[in-house]
């Protein structure tokens, strides 16, 4: 009787464990199957790339995305009428030749390749651009890029988007089915590289009406039009899938990497074990700085300063001292950010005294719009001394108790013990209480202005300074910080409206608003420019990185012999 | 039995009940919303409020969530565009529970295999050593073991594949890392119970009859230790199973440990809460189990009150 009890005990236990095998669903689409455990060298010889990612693609419906993977991944399974170069320069991809320009500078004109195919036979068309536009904007579609990238610049987008007049009313024509007609509200020099931002990407009409709720629900129910076809995805939840050439692409002939395969490692140790292992030739992002301090100096780290400025933003709400130039301008002296750079975030990173990131935005001759002359708030611990007893005694205080509200990462909290540390030690009767929440918690705290000081940053959305200077005018969906000066606002104005077909008088204004920003102001606490640093395997050569959208175009890498 | 047995389960949907209403009504406590974009406009965060029944005050909210829950449908996850959270988890659970089970069935056999030698052989260097692997299993979390194997026996030994989820071997390293915990538990509270029952009457009337020292220990001694054991070891097995999110996250295992912390993190509403029914089932299911395993193991216990 025992016995018996037992042995069904034991029965229960390998058919449970027999079910349980069956959970390794990675399994039968493994590695290309050959089980070699120097993965990287023998991808590298077989011309397919393994590559690291810290996140799942949360999507690959090119007007809902919004996460950085999956635009790194639509960059390069689908194709928009530009994409981007090596210089971060526009180039025609689905267009044939760039854009015709009417005089008034708002009317683009776009003559598209023919015969284009997507990976399931059907053309390419216009019709394919003025669907997925239009799909973007309508709120209904929820897109989180789509209002946000086109009211405001694209003809008739705001109305659209409030259902007063017809989609087909929006500034995207078809004129027939390889001609379109973008008409904007004003002036924009930057558009041309607006375009490869994947929002703007077509979407084939058919298919996405077709496959309806299931459009995009996994590799099968996507269509490609780019360098690559996508494989083997099951959804936004996979942690590995692949990518191989699309034969049905225009431009392949130069793609040498013929095959790609992701899988999903959050650990930045752990990524760092495998690509030593010669499991993975390209790893994640890698922001730790003891991870990277064990790669540094060697050939296998890529670094690449970002257009991502990173700042203390100061609540002027409610708060009296905040609303004290001289005790903004002291908090915005008294960070040492080189030693905050140096010895804090040790990842390459640069000291920011502005708000336009450096290297990013050029006028037509290639000048950066940052010069070395025009910088602002920098460290000068003596000045904060004086400036912070002179703004409390006209606020009228003794002590100061602020809340500052960062992410609860790993670099964020570093930074900001690192910055209480800096205040409290140089700023007497300061008291900052550093609060770290997650990224809801800080959106929703910023969104109600539910603090006095906010570690955030911001990358840019389009190639121009604009991005990063329109955040701050008064009432702006981003200041969220209750900064207001009529003087910004009008040099803001100025630079959008009146001089909008005037590039060089536009950039000096916007210098100009800058100035009154920081300087004037010290409206906000510039800290630093981001580095990005990847391992990537000594191999792999081109590998082409970009400021805007979709982060890598791999089908341009070579593998050396 | 069979009394019993319905009794259980009825306190189990008790339980299940207070369980789930309890998480709802905190989830909506924790400030922020699922819709983390800044680039959002006002207009698109309503109609999603409206969509997914957001704008309903909470109450409501709950009764509604409830019917769906009691018909199948967890409804879609926030962060993963959509996903159904049945799919999910259905998807997510598999490894994680493989990894903990075969966990839990190593850490259990050394475990116990460790305690009763260390018992047989108290104060020897047997014992001593079993201690010493013990507190060493429990004073280290596992993630520490993940990364020390990743490194030496991974990348340096190459005898094992350094992460992802492609077949049995990559199960390995991080069974062992996981196993470490049950090993010492199992290990500790098998050699007090084993010196306790070693120490006690029947035994040694059982010396007494003459019976073989195998008998003893095996059959008289290990039965009645194990009881304690089992106790600490069903809880613990849940836990297991349930995923971990460190050494998920070391060795790239697509399991549930990270992605319920993930979805809290980013207010993924439905995802919380079908994590939660998830967990709080299979942990009132094996507290049945276990409470079934009493009686296999001692005869003495009777489960519907006796008779």
């Amino acid at each position: 009787m025992k016995k018996s009890k037992f042995s069904l005990l034991l029965v229960l236990t390998l058919a449970l464990s027999m079910f349980l095998t069956a959970c390794f669903g990675g399994g039968d689409k493994g590695a290309s199957g050959d089980g070699d455990k120097k993965g990287g060298d023998k991808a590298a010889a077989s011309k397919e790339l393994r590559v690291l990612e810290s996140a799942e693609v949360h999507g690959m419906d090119s007007v809902m995305a919004q996460d950085s993977l999956s635009f790194t991944m639509l960059n390069n399974v689908n194709e928009g009428l530009y994409r981007l170069n090596d210089k971060q320069e526009p180039i025609p991809g689905v267009a044939d030749g760039m854009p015709t320009i009417s005089d008034d500078k708002k009317t683009y004109t776009v003559k598209l390749k023919q015969d284009l195919k997507w990976s399931n036979g059907d053309p390419v068309t216009a019709h394919d651009f003025v669907f997925a536009w239009q799909r973007a904007l309508l709120p209904e579609t929820k897109s989180p890029y789509g209002p946000y990238m086109m009211i405001g610049k694209i003809a008739n987008a705001d109305k659209v988007y409030k259902k007063k007049v017809k989609p087909e009313e929006l500034g995207i024509k078809a004129k027939d089915d390889y001609t379109l007609e973008i008409t904007l509200v004003k002036p924009l020099d930057y558009f041309t590289s607006l375009l490869t931002f994947q929002t703007f990407y077509p979407q084939n009409k058919k298919f996405v009406e077709e496959k309806g709720k299931d459009f995009a629900k996994n590799s099968d129910n996507l269509v490609f039009n780019g360098p690559y076809k996508l494989t083997d995805w099951n959804g936004p939840t996979d942690s590995e899938w692949g990518m191989e050439l699309n034969e049905s692409y225009w431009n392949n002939k130069e793609t040498t990497i013929e095959k790609l395969k992701f899988n999903v490692s959050k650990d930045p140790q752990a990524s760092a074990n495998a690509f030593s292992a010669g499991e993975a030739d390209i790893s994640p992002r890698i922001g730790d700085s003891g991870v990277l301090s064990q790669y540094e100096g060697t050939e296998d780290m890529l670094s690449f300063l970002e257009p991502s400025l990173w700042w203390l933003k100061m609540n002027q709400k409610e708060n009296k001292a905040l609303q004290n130039e001289n005790i903004r301008r002291a908090i915005a002296l008294t960070v040492d950010k080189k030693s905050l750079v140096d010895d804090v975030l040790k990842d390459g990173s640069i000291v920011a005294d502005f708000i336009v990131p450096k290297e990013f935005a050029k006028d037509e001759n290639g000048e950066d719009f940052r010069t070395d002359e025009n910088n602002f708030l920098k460290t000068n611990k003596e000045e904060a001394k004086k400036l912070w007893e002179t703004g409390l005694k006209e606020v009228g205080i003794k002590e100061l108790e602020l809340v500052m509200v960062d992410q609860d990462t790993e670099t964020a909290k570093k930074t900001a013990s690192f910055i209480k540390d800096q205040l409290e030690t140089n700023l007497s009767g300061l008291t900052l209480n550093v609060q770290s929440v997650p990224y809801p918690v800080r959106l929703d705290r910023e969104d109600n202005q539910d603090y006095d000081i906010l570690m955030g940053g911001w990358g840019p959305d389009y190639q121009d300074p604009m991005t990063y200077m329109d955040l701050w005018v008064t009432d702006g969906g981003q200041n969220k910080m209750s900064y207001s000066n009529p003087k910004f606002d009008a040099l803001i104005k100025k630079a959008d409206v009146d001089l909008a077909t005037k590039p060089a008088e536009r950039w000096k204004t916007l210098q100009e608003a800058e100035k009154v920003l920081l300087e004037e102001d010290a409206a906000v606490a510039p800290l630093y420019q981001r580095t990005a640093n990847f391992l990537v395997n000594q191999k792999i050569d081109n590998l082409v990185h970009h400021d805007l959208g979709g982060e890598f175009s791999y089908f341009w890498a070579k593998i050396e012999e | 039995m069979l009394r019993y047995l319905v009794q259980r389960v009825i306190y189990m949907l008790i339980t299940l009940f207070v369980v789930v209403s309890a998480t709802f009504f905190l989830m909506k406590i924790v400030p922020g919303t699922p819709f983390n974009s800044e680039k959002l406009t006002d207009e698109q965060v309503e109609i999603m409020n409206r969509e997914y029944g957001l704008d309903q005050p909470v109450p409501v909210q709950y009764l509604n969530y409830m019917a769906k829950t009691i018909q199948g449908d967890l409804g879609y996850s926030f962060q993963f565009n959509n996903t159904p959270v049945t799919e999910l988890l259905s998807e997510r659970v598999g490894p994680s529970a493989f990894l903990g089970f075969q966990a839990m069935l190593v850490g259990t056999i050394i475990g116990i295999f460790l305690g009763v030698v260390a018992a047989l052989k108290q104060n020897t260097w047997v014992d001593y050593t079993s201690t010493f692997v013990a507190v060493v299993g429990k004073s280290i979390p596992s993630f520490i073991f993940a990364g020390l194997m990743q490194y030496y026996i991974a990348v340096k030994l190459g005898w094992f594949p350094v992460m992802f989820w492609e077949g049995y071997e990559y199960s390995i390293l991080p069974t062992i890392a996981l196993s470490m915990f049950p090993i010492s538990i199992a290990a500790r509270f098998m050699r007090t119970e084993m010196i306790d029952v070693l120490n006690s009457d029947y035994i040694t009337l059982a010396k007494a009859k003459g019976a073989s020292y195998l008998q003893i220990s095996v059959k008289h001694a290990l039965r009645n230790a194990l009881i304690p054991v089992v106790t600490v070891l069903g809880p613990l097995a849940v836990g297991l199973m349930t995923g971990s999110l460190v050494v998920e996250q070391i060795y790239s295992v697509p399991g549930i440990g990270e992605q319920f912390v993930s979805s809290i993190l980013t207010n993924d509403y439905p995802v919380i809460m079908g994590t939660t029914i998830l967990f709080a089932a299979l942990f009132v299911f094996v507290t049945l189990l276990v409470d079934i395993l009493y009686g296999i193991i001692d005869p003495r216990i009777r489960l519907a009150g006796g008779k």
